[in-house]
């Protein structure tokens, strides 16, 4: 009879233990989930675009097959 | 006697001994058996709480974390709905102590809380609702107020993070998670599938792609001063549809309700006239047929002829367009020759060919925001004026699809948003009369073509565009007949000779736009054209990244430019 309550009373503490770390998964999972859809919004086509008129420098050419050279030395 | 006594003494004495004995054997026993039923009572319940689940063991909460609506994700694996925990914040009456010192609280923290309508709701409701979905900011203020009867209700949010480059496609949800519009109600039961929540739902489209087109069609409106544009991007052989776009659009993550007419979807929704770009399927079914070649001469091509009473004229006529070869009659999108050619190809053929094409169907897609096209009784007349797109309507999407079938050697696909759908399609028309299509489509964008094709604005060096131009009078609203607005479209697709995506761009009621051209001319080729042109330019890139053949068939073709 002790040794059922010495292991009941073991049961309940790891129990306790893994109760808490589910919680806890469940509390990242949570965090994860809004992390994703702050990277979402973040990382959005029309604000890094917007970023980038910003930031960035806006002198773009667009290259056409004359700009396109062969290295005939190699 | 004295023995007698002794003896009486002796028995008297073992007498009272034995009484005692059994007395306190008596006394004993009771309180053995006491013991042994209390200690039998102790045992058992110990037993009892050693097998008692319920008092001991925690319940099991899920490891996982479901929401009930499964995300939405595009090719690339990119967010673009997704359910989320919100919290509204919320004043329960029975635990309020000081109504005006509450008040006070929530006005000084929540500014935008409305405190007449909360003082008029205090009367008549036990639960009021002061805030939905707060802010991170704002729960950690109702967690510092530690105010009882201010409360945190948890429930779910749809998020969409792209806010509204996917609004026409995804649609949106009511309070209790229900699909009320696009893909999020037709697809409403997938979505809720309790054993998938874990698993996104992938869809063929291209945030980047997307953005890029989205970007040029709004840059198109503000040009052209129109009133809104859209535009499709297909898969040519499997009909996925990698980008959709419709303006005016709204933001996703706006709860409000949309009644203007100017939010329809211009891609599957609405019904156009689309005009010139219906002389593409009216040659393809003659030469499908037999009965014209591609450089076949239509002589003395007047400048009107009549359909009963009914006079039909030819697009800004002169001599030029008096002799013309099949190929000419398209880039020089001649009505009088068109209609010569639906004369030689019979009535009966080019209505079935037009049919065939699925033209007038319901168009099929995973979104619930779609108009069956009106078709009206064939007659002479209007079987004369649908080879040039006129008189009969359709939908965005529905001459996607068509031209798909024209470009990709012959086979007509259905649309689909799905990633992972399965690709379905007929044939229509032979893999030889795609081909000659497709020359003849290249000859109208071509810049070195010497007669001037109404597409040459896309002609992007490099992508080998190839397309036909529309543009129509869009049917007045008030009157009966036609209004002076117009609706052009520019149907292409690229890289010629073997085009892998279509483009359809729609430009709807656009201006003149002298600060471009230097005059106000307000057809297809001056706008919808140039509007693909740039998206061309823009997107073109992005999907040869992904595309080997488009980068090799570009490498291999450079040096003869």
């Amino acid at each position: 009879m002790a040794s059922v309550h010495f292991l009941k009373n073991k049961t309940r503490e790891i129990e306790i233990k893994t109760e808490k770390i589910s919680k806890n998964i469940i509390f990242m999972q949570e965090n994860i989930e809004v992390q994703k859809i702050e990277y979402g919004f973040l990382a959005s086509p029309e604000r890094i675009s917007n970023l980038a008129k910003k930031y960035l420098s806006n002198d773009y050419i667009f290259l056409t097959s004359e700009y396109i050279k062969l290295d005939e030395k190699k | 006697m004295k023995k007698n006594k002794q003896l009486d003494l002796y028995f008297d004495e073992i007498q009272t001994n034995e009484k005692e004995h059994k007395h306190l054997e008596f006394r004993s026993n009771i309180v053995v058996s006491a013991f042994l039923i209390i200690f039998l009572i102790i045992s058992l319940r110990l037993v009892f709480l050693g097998f008692d689940k319920n008092i001991y063991i925690y319940s099991k909460n899920n490891e996982q974390l479901f929401y009930e609506r499964r995300d939405v994700i595009d090719s690339n694996g990119i967010l673009l709905a997704k359910n989320t925990a919100s919290y509204d914040l919320i004043l329960r009456k029975n635990k309020v102590k000081n109504i005006d010192s509450i008040l006070i609280k929530v006005k000084i923290n929540f500014p935008t809380v409305k405190i007449n309508n909360v003082k008029s709701e205090y009367k008549n409701k036990e639960i009021i609702i002061l805030k939905r979905n707060l802010s991170p900011s704002d729960y950690n203020k109702v967690i510092s107020l530690g105010e009882p009867s201010l409360e945190l209700s948890k429930k779910e949010m749809r998020v969409y993070p792209q806010k509204n480059l996917f609004s026409h496609i995804l649609g949106k949800i009511d309070i209790d998670n229900n699909g009320i519009s696009g893909f999020e109600m037709y697809y409403d039961k997938e979505l809720r599938d309790t054993k998938k929540l874990s698993i996104p739902i992938k869809l063929s489209l291209k945030t980047n792609i997307q953005y890029l087109i989205h970007e040029e069609l709004s840059k198109g409106i503000k040009d052209f001063s129109a009133s809104g544009a859209a535009a499709i991007l297909m898969e040519a052989h499997t009909g996925k549809i990698i980008s959709m776009v419709s303006l005016p659009d709204v933001d996703g993550n706006d709860r409000k309700e949309i009644k203007e007419k100017k939010y329809l979807s211009k891609t599957t929704k609405s019904l156009y006239e689309l005009g010139s770009v219906f002389k593409t399927f009216t040659i393809a079914s003659a030469i499908d047929n037999k009965i014209i070649g591609k450089n076949d001469l239509f002589s003395d091509l007047r400048q009107r002829v009549y359909c009963g009473k009914f006079p039909i004229d030819e697009y800004r006529w002169d001599k030029s367009k008096k002799n013309l070869t099949v190929e000419q009659i398209l880039v020089k999108s001649s009505n009088i020759g068109t209609i010569e050619i639906i004369k030689k190809n019979g009535l009966e053929a080019h209505q079935k060919f037009l049919e065939n094409l699925e033209i007038f169907e319901m168009p099929k897609l995973e979104v619930v925001e779609l108009s069956k096209p009106n078709k009206n009784r064939w007659g002479k007349c209007n079987t004369f004026t649908s080879g040039f797109g006129h008189g009969i309507s359709t939908t965005l999407l529905q001459l996607t699809r068509a031209y798909a079938s024209i470009v990709n050697g012959g086979e007509l696909p259905n649309a689909s948003i799905l990633l992972n759908s399965e690709v379905q399609k007929r044939r229509v028309i032979s893999e030889k009369t795609s081909q000659l299509m497709n020359d003849m489509l290249r000859a109208n964008v071509d810049k070195k073509n010497k007669t001037e094709g109404s597409g040459r604005n896309a002609d992007i060096n490099g992508y080998f565009v190839i397309g036909k131009t529309g543009t129509a009078q869009k049917p007045s609203e008030t009157e009966k007949g036609y209004s002076k607005e117009i609706v052009n479209i520019f149907a292409s697709a690229f890289p010629h000779p073997k085009p892998k995506y279509v483009l359809t761009v729609l430009i709807d009621e656009p201006n003149g736009a002298p600060q471009i051209w230097k005059h106000s001319r307000r057809e297809a080729g001056w706008n919808a054209v140039y509007i693909a042109g740039r998206i061309i330019q823009k997107i073109g890139p992005s999907l040869a990244i992904n595309d080997l053949d488009l980068v090799k068939f570009h490498a291999s073709n450079s040096k003869y430019n």
